[in-house]
């Protein structure tokens, strides 16, 4: 790797909270005059990738789908030190599931300058799936680790590294290319600084359309989708507090009743 | 439109009865003439009410979808030891599949993975495939999902559940990219549309903001990931008729690209800003050594032991426990409170914390007003007690 | 904690108090029908905790804890002690940082923590009317969903409305908006012979005779007991953004203050910290700020109704930073990660609390004289061998110095050193044209400081004043002066 580590960074442009309105009448919800921001959990993806490329050197690229405005996102990560980005755009794109958002990302990776390493943020704000990762990888057949929390080393082509599953941490080896998630123990993502955010207004953000992939419309947006959406409607909310009092046992009982509704035990 | 279900052939007379008869409002009348939107289930309805019979089911589709018969649940487990979840799961697919009148299949892959499939099979599967192979011992990705991709193409089940674990989750996508199919991540409930037969796959969304309902209309089978602790577990059946099948594993035949170097099991002592569950403590307590008791209790539930700043500024306890608007922010499945008044700098730190109880003798305690559960008592013979019946169960 | 205010002990011994009556067991009864018998306390619980506010001062308990839910029920309180000449000191959440709050004569400490609604939101006029006892993170969010503001700002947001009343308390927003007095339109006073009073409303101009409500405003509980208060609101901007900005030197980041003032660039905040700060703040709260590893930092926080003019305003404020000497701007634009940086700037004093033996000046000096002042500064610390750690919303001028005890230093002897490194930098504020106490309040452990700011002349008017609204001296006795 005399050349350094190719890194490419997807990432995705959110709504900035999560507190979403919801419009009764249409069943969609309201998305006006919400900020759009890189989706949290990139923002760890990108800084990984930006320390990786200042260990061993490299460039960092990064990638998002939407629509013109998510150029936005790419500038932020620019100024964050990211080197390029790349803007996937194209109304036959819009509406798509993560299957089909995968394969268009896939696709478009291909068409990109080469990578040895895919970072992304374990899971979005707004979708929650954390699906788009480990879906890409198996499109473009390379392996995939998910909830990386470290990379402890990056050596003749391989990535020595550490993973979170629910029970412990696992230690793993895997060969370049790979595509790897991260969520937030990882590291702690810089913030962009002035010049970097001077230097990201003026960044040239190349644009890939389907016409660059000309992939079959039925596997793209909305219509290669595999999943419908029949609803959205809004949780219930939390029951009003109960407050009780009696003897100890059955004080007891309550909380007890209680923890097991909660399904703790 | 060319994915629609349902075909309109030429002949319509744009009488609108289909439109009429369409339960998701999946028709309209262009200049005239029936078009089937995206919106259709292939439920049928149109076909029956056109007076014409013009609108057709599309063959292929027709073909495709009924070839897949059967609930299949991905049994996962450690070293040989199926995770709840998968019991869980085993249950809800039985509920299923007695909806469909199709079979409960679970499929297990590993090393010296027996003991497991019996269980299963005990719990009520109808068939168990196994793949049991020395090579498959560790949790890997890639063989894994392969051959679960192989399963699924040799079963073809009409739905396939796996936990959304840390594992279910990493493979699952890859399972569901392979097979092109669509794939629901971390529902939180599943059931049988009357009108279609159609699994409804229901998951929080915009961080448990909304939920949303989703379906699979075109691919085979409906994959879904599942929340742990949604649904009870399978229990043993009375007369276990099932059958473990034993797949040939041919490790050539699938990829292997990623080598588990160690595995170290997560520690127990777990910090307040990841636990799922949080006793805290208050100035309530009276002295420092209340906190003793809030670490039984907490380690009875597997959570983590928090503070109100008061205890913290008293020196009871060190300051990483404290929780509130000076503190950290917490959000576990369960907050109890214990002692604490609830003064709104501690709020502040958990009041999105999904269930919060609280005990306190002051029935006025502002803390009640965010509880779900708000119990007048004496923390110091609540809690002991609470520590007993939990290890008494 | 134990340590006595040197020239405090001094000047006790020449004055003169009024003589407070102790309550009885038919006071209580009488102030049980009054507000009801759940609401007088004298448990050792709610004792404690109406002993104190967030200063280093021992407890001073009170005899009674009377938790009023009106207007009427504060008039007949007042009425009563009044009569009876029970001393009376309101509370709010007593998160003050002087003693304002501590019942020093015990007596009946008030508090009016059940006076907590939000009575009105008055789109129409830009004004909303609250009790006392709602907490300014409440009022706060209340405000926001109706895309309104009420600027101060001030970190304690478990502070109380009425508390920041009484303190006059500022924040970090005082740079662009002012402070409490600036936003307080009208407000309803009970005197202490029960008689209530109005005063102002939602009139954003008055020329009507003396303006009496200034004089409450920042009294301390020693005039009148708020009960009601009108507080003027601003549309909230649309967008926000801050700057992080590390730098080679204290003096270069003080120097950068007092540039961006000059270059008439109005951020809403401006705040000083220096690397001691960003250490401790980061061992609290377990989290990494964007750069810890230089001597001074400031925090530019601007707003503006487009991202183009927030754009502008960014850049025009973070150059100035680099020019003045910063090694670099970091630039927070999401609500998440500017929370990031002001939790961690809100969690300082509780850091600090939780980590060391302190008490903290709160000075504030004209904006030009920062400079000087942070580098003078640092002799006061070495000649007491205290460590000083000044946080600051420097864009006001008002720079709070945590007095911190060093390790070495001998408990008996840190009273003493704390008090002098006290006295001088409250002298170094006065001799620059600066004030012993920019927002927190003087209340009982810096009271010795007003002569020496204001002179006897001044305090004489003051205590006239007094006499006017409280003859017989039972409100908050022992405040604010000696």
């Amino acid at each position: 790797m005399s050349e350094g580590l190719k890194i490419i960074v997807p990432i995705k442009q959110v709504p900035e909270t999560t507190e979403v309105e919801f419009d009764e009448e249409t069943g969609t919800l309201k998305r006006e005059g919400v900020a759009a921001i890189i989706n949290p959990f990139d923002e760890f993806a990108i800084e990984e990738g930006l320390r990786l490329k200042e260990k061993h050197g490299g460039e960092v690229n990064v990638l998002t789908m939407g629509p013109p405005w998510a150029a936005d996102a790419l500038r932020d990560a620019i100024a964050m030190g990211a080197d390029k980005g790349w803007l996937v755009t194209d109304r036959a794109f819009a509406g798509a599931d993560t299957w089909a958002t995968s394969l268009t990302l896939a696709k478009s990776i291909e068409k990109m300058d080469g990578y040895d390493l895919i970072i992304c943020g374990l899971k979005t704000t707004d979708g929650d799936t954390g699906q788009t990762g480990p879906e890409m990888a198996e499109h473009l057949n390379i392996p995939h680790v998910c909830y990386v929390n470290e990379i402890i080393d990056v050596k003749d082509g391989k990535v020595v590294l550490k993973r979170n599953l629910d029970d412990g941490v696992e230690t793993l080896e895997a060969p370049l290319p790979l595509l790897i998630t991260v969520g937030k123990d990882i590291n702690q993502p810089r913030l962009a600084t002035l010049r970097g955010r001077i230097k990201a207004k003026k960044a040239e953000i190349k644009e890939i359309t389907n016409s660059d992939l000309q992939l079959d419309p039925k596997e793209i947006g909305l219509e290669g989708s595999f999943t419908r959406v029949v609803k959205i409607f809004e949780p219930e909310q939390h029951e009003a507090g109960e407050v009780v009092e009696g003897t100890v046992e059955e004080l007891v009982d309550a909380i007890y009743q209680k923890l097991q509704e909660c399904k703790v035990i | 439109m060319s994915e629609a279900p349902v075909q309109v052939m030429d002949g319509c007379i744009g009488c609108g009865l289909c439109v009429d008869s369409c339960p998701f409002d999946a028709i309209e009348m262009v200049d005239e003439v029936a078009v089937i939107t995206e919106a259709c289930r292939a439920c049928g309805e149109c076909v029956d009410a056109c007076p014409s019979g013009v609108i057709v089911m599309k063959e292929a589709a027709e073909a495709v979808l009924t070839d897949y018969k059967g609930v299949m649940v991905y049994a996962e487990h450690r070293n040989g030891r199926v995770h709840p979840v998968s019991y869980e799961l085993l249950g809800k697919a039985q509920e299923l599949a007695a909806q469909l009148m199709e079979p409960v299949y679970a499929v297990i892959v590993g090393s010296g993975v027996g003991a497991g499939a019996e269980e299963l099979v005990s719990r009520g599967a109808d068939k168990v495939f196994v793949y049991d192979d020395p090579a498959l011992k560790d949790f890997r990705d890639d063989p894994y999902s392969d051959l679960l991709t192989q399963c699924c193409n040799e079963e073809k089940p009409s739905i396939f559940l796996v936990g959304a674990t840390s594992i279910g989750r990493s493979m699952g996508p890859r399972v569901a990219a392979q097979l092109k199919t669509g794939l629901t991540a971390d529902c939180t409930s599943l059931s049988i549309d009357d009108e279609t037969g159609f699994l409804w796959q229901t998951r929080p969304a915009y961080g448990g903001n909304i939920m949303a309902t989703i379906y699979t209309p075109m691919s085979r089978p409906q994959m879904a990931t599942v929340r742990y602790k949604m649904f009870p577990e399978a229990k043993k059946v009375d007369n276990p008729k099932g059958v473990i099948i034993n797949k040939t594993v041919n490790m050539n035949m699938v990829k292997d690209r990623v080598k588990v170097l160690g595995f170290e099991e997560a520690k127990e002592q777990v910090s307040i800003t990841d636990a799922d569950i949080i006793v805290s403590g208050g100035l309530g307590m009276g002295e420092s050594t209340g906190f003793e008791l809030m670490q039984k209790l907490a380690t009875a539930l597997g959570g983590a032991v928090g503070a109100s700043r008061p205890t913290v500024d008293e020196g009871w306890i060190d300051y990483r426990h404290q929780v509130g608007l000076s503190g950290r922010t917490v959000r576990p499945q369960v907050y109890l409170a214990c002692g604490i008044s609830g003064a709104v700098q501690h709020q502040a730190g958990m009041k999105t914390s999904d269930v919060i109880i609280a005990v306190n003798k002051d029935p006025e305690a502002p803390i009640f007003r965010i509880s779900n559960l708000g119990v007048v008592g004496d923390l110091y013979e609540v809690v002991p007690r609470l520590i007993e019946k939990i290890k008494e169960q | 904690m134990k340590w006595f205010p040197v020239s405090l002990k001094r000047s006790r011994s020449n004055r003169k108090m009024p003589e407070f009556a102790e309550l009885t067991p038919e006071h209580r009864a009488e102030l049980e029908s009054i507000v009801g018998k759940e609401n007088v306390s004298s448990t050792q619980e709610d004792l404690d905790k109406h002993a104190i506010d967030e200063s280093p001062l021992d407890p001073h308990p009170p005899t009674l804890v009377v938790k009023p839910g009106s207007t009427s029920e504060v008039s007949r309180v007042l009425k009563l002690a009044n009569e009876n000449m029970i001393p009376v000191t309101p509370q709010g959440s007593r998160t003050g940082l002087s003693g304002a709050s501590h019942p020093i004569h015990a007596g009946i400490a008030l508090s009016l923590e059940r006076m907590n609604r939000i009575i009105e939101i008055d789109e129409d006029n830009l004004m909303a009317v609250m009790e006392p006892g709602v907490l300014i993170s409440d009022a706060h969010e209340a405000i926001a969903k109706h895309g309104l503001y009420y600027p101060p700002d001030p970190g304690q947001e478990s502070g109380s409305v009425g508390g920041n009343i009484s303190t006059n308390a500022g924040g970090m927003r005082a740079m662009k908006y002012g402070v409490t007095r600036d936003f307080i339109n009208g407000l309803e006073v009970v005197l202490a012979s029960g008689e209530v009073i109005e005063m102002g409303g939602k009139n954003i101009k008055d020329s009507t005779g003396y303006s009496l409500i200034d004089l409450i405003i920042g009294s301390e509980g020693t005039l009148g007991v708020v009960t009601k208060a009108t507080l003027r609101l601003i549309p909230q901007f649309k967008y926000t953004a801050l700057i992080y900005a590390p730098f080679k030197s204290t003096i270069d980041a003080a120097n950068t203050v007092r540039e961006i003032v000059r270059q008439k660039i109005m951020p809403f905040g401006l705040e000083y910290m220096t690397q001691h700060t960003v250490l401790t703040v980061e061992k609290y709260l377990e989290r990494k700020l964007p750069d810890n590893s230089h001597p001074a930092y400031l925090i530019v926080a601007v707003e503006a109704n487009t991202k183009e003019e927030l754009e502008r305003q960014l850049e025009t404020a973070g150059e100035i930073c680099l020019d003045m000497g910063a090694v670099d701007a970091y630039i927070a634009d999401t609500a998440q990660r500017q929370n990031q940086i002001w939790e961690a700037r809100k969690a300082v004093f509780d850091a600090y609390l939780a980590m060391y033996t302190l008490d903290e000046a709160d000075i504030c000096i004209p904006r030009s004289k920062i400079p000087e002042y942070v580098e003078r500064a640092e002799a006061i610390g070495e000649k007491y061998g205290v460590l000083l750690a000044p946080v600051g919303h420097a864009g006001d001028g008002n720079l709070h110095y945590n007095i911190i005890k060093l390790d070495e230093t001998p408990e008996e002897e840190w009273p003493e050193l704390m008090e002098s490194a006290l006295s001088d930098l409250i002298d170094m504020s006065h001799e620059m044209g600066g004030t012993a106490s920019g927002e927190h309040g003087l209340g009982y452990t810096k009271r010795h400081y007003l002569v020496r700011e204001v002179g006897s002349t001044q305090v004489e008017l003051m205590k006239g004043i007094k006499a006017v609204f409280d003859p017989k001296g039972i409100l908050n006795p022992s405040k604010v002066w000696v």
